[in-house]
């Protein structure tokens, strides 16, 4: 015996119809808006600042999504002393700037920004409570502890680097070497033109055009690649020998570590949305810098 | 230790299934009609939209590049839409005698999901929907009509 059949599905013709075959999509429920800090000790500055700001439920795709939260009672405490962090309403909150887009003109916000000078500068080492009383009653808490920074071994001061001069590509190396007491959770390594005219960006597949994030798992050295060397103004190129830079490694606690791997992610839990902090989300972290200036200089054409 | 609990994917609280099945006149002639009926799957909630601001060591300064990013609250916590499908089918058989062998044949239609129930097997949020944020459903099977026929010989 022999069995066959046919079959003609006729959804196909539907579709073609026009009739409606999924769900439409809902609007997007959000329970309410979310208060977020925004606070990072760095090892040897002589202020503090925090920004606190509200992110609004009604938050619509590009559109800023996040109001400055002024009013609120800000203290940073080392087991010595506590410090009151008052709203910072100068240009010098240089700290709770914010571009809104990479790239663009950075509005300084200064309704939300409290700073403090810190008597004795932020120590490495050190460990600090930040405690928040928010207008509306909502009570934030956080806890850092500033790391040591790096003892960077290689390039030393005023190292210079033959560069090639492109718009796009490797066009140059850098070599860099540190060592640190102990294994730090996260490093990153920036490199910004002393001259405002010149860039010199590296990776372009890393966080952004000044600074990459270093892989520490596997010991104490990194080659950073700059892509693009030049300078130019008012949009004309600028002929140039050398460029001095200043080459930056920072070295960061463990909340930042955390926190850090979620930016750039479009979705992220709610528990890692926060490090360093409770009753909000953000960071509140420490992080030591070593700067070490260099120079770059031209390297005849290939 | 460390272990984090929450209800699978693919969990079912409730889940009523009904089949009926008529036997008409005439070999293998039959009418069949299913109803499933059963409470919503879960998915995982957004709790809040923010941008996320990161720390650019060489400006000292926390920066965003103004991208949304969902915040989600605990795993599978929310329930998707209840699901409700019908589906009927009639089968008409009959024998006859073709090329001097006996033959069966059978002409059948059915149609799944008939009330054409926008059923759907997650949800998606997306901050850039035609209608600005909004929830989106990944559909499971629309109506779907068919008809064909059997032989046996």
């Amino acid at each position: 015996m022999k069995h066959c059949s046919l079959t003609a599905i006729s959804t196909a013709a539907l579709l073609l119809a026009g009739c409606d075959l999924t769900r439409p999509s809902t609007p997007l429920q959000i329970g309410e808006d979310r208060v977020a800090v925004y606070s990072m000790l760095r090892a040897g500055a002589v202020d503090a600042s925090v920004l606190v700001v509200r992110f609004s439920r009604d938050l619509q795709g590009f559109e800023e999504g996040w109001r400055p939260v002024a009013g609120a009672a800000v203290t940073l405490s080392t087991p010595t002393e506590t410090l009151v962090l008052r709203a910072d309403t100068t240009a010098s909150s240089a700290r709770c700037a914010v571009p809104l887009t990479a790239g663009f003109p950075e509005p300084t916000v200064r309704a939300g920004c409290y700073g403090a000078p810190v008597p004795g500068r932020v120590r490495a080492g050190g460990r600090y409570l930040l405690t928040i009383e928010l207008p509306s009653g909502e009570r934030v808490t956080g806890e850092a502890t500033v790391p040591e920074p790096l003892r960077v071994l290689q390039p030393e001061v005023s190292d210079s680097f033959p560069v090639y001069e492109r718009s796009a590509g490797n066009t140059a190396a850098v070599p860099v070497r540190w060592s640190s007491a102990r294994l730090p959770a996260r490093v990153e390594a920036g490199l910004v033109a002393d001259s405002a005219d010149c860039r010199l960006p590296l990776d372009p597949k890393v966080i952004n055009g000044n600074f990459v994030s270093l892989n520490v798992a596997h010991g104490d050295s990194a080659l950073l690649a700059v892509y693009g060397a030049g300078c130019s103004r008012n949009g004309q190129l600028i002929k140039w020998s050398s460029i001095p830079a200043t080459l930056t490694l920072a070295v960061y606690d463990s909340a930042y570590a955390e926190y850090a791997t979620t930016i750039g992610s479009d979705q992220v839990e709610d528990a890692r949305a926060s490090a360093g902090l409770r009753g909000a989300l953000g960071v509140f972290a420490g992080v030591a810098r070593t700067d070490v200036p260099i120079v770059f200089v031209r390297a005849p054409a290939r | 230790m460390g272990a984090v609990r929450y209800t699978p994917r693919f969990e079912r609280r409730h889940r009523l299934d009904v089949a009926l099945t008529r036997k008409l006149g005439g070999a293998g002639s039959s009418f069949t009609s299913r109803v499933v009926l059963a409470s919503g799957q879960p998915y995982t909630p957004v709790l809040a939209i923010i941008q996320p601001f990161g720390y650019d060591p060489t400006r000292d300064a926390f920066t965003t590049d103004g991208r949304p990013s969902f915040v989600l609250g605990a795993h599978n916590s929310a329930r998707l839409p209840s699901y409700l499908r019908i589906d009927l089918a009639a089968r008409k058989g009959f024998t006859t005698r073709r090329f001097g062998r006996d033959m069966r044949i059978s002409v059948f239609g059915q149609v799944m999901n008939v009330l054409n129930t926008k059923n759907v097997l997650t949800a998606e949020p997306d901050a850039f929907g035609g209608n600005g944020r909004e929830l989106k459903y990944l559909p499971q099977m629309p109506l779907l009509p068919s008809v064909g026929v059997e032989w046996t010989f």
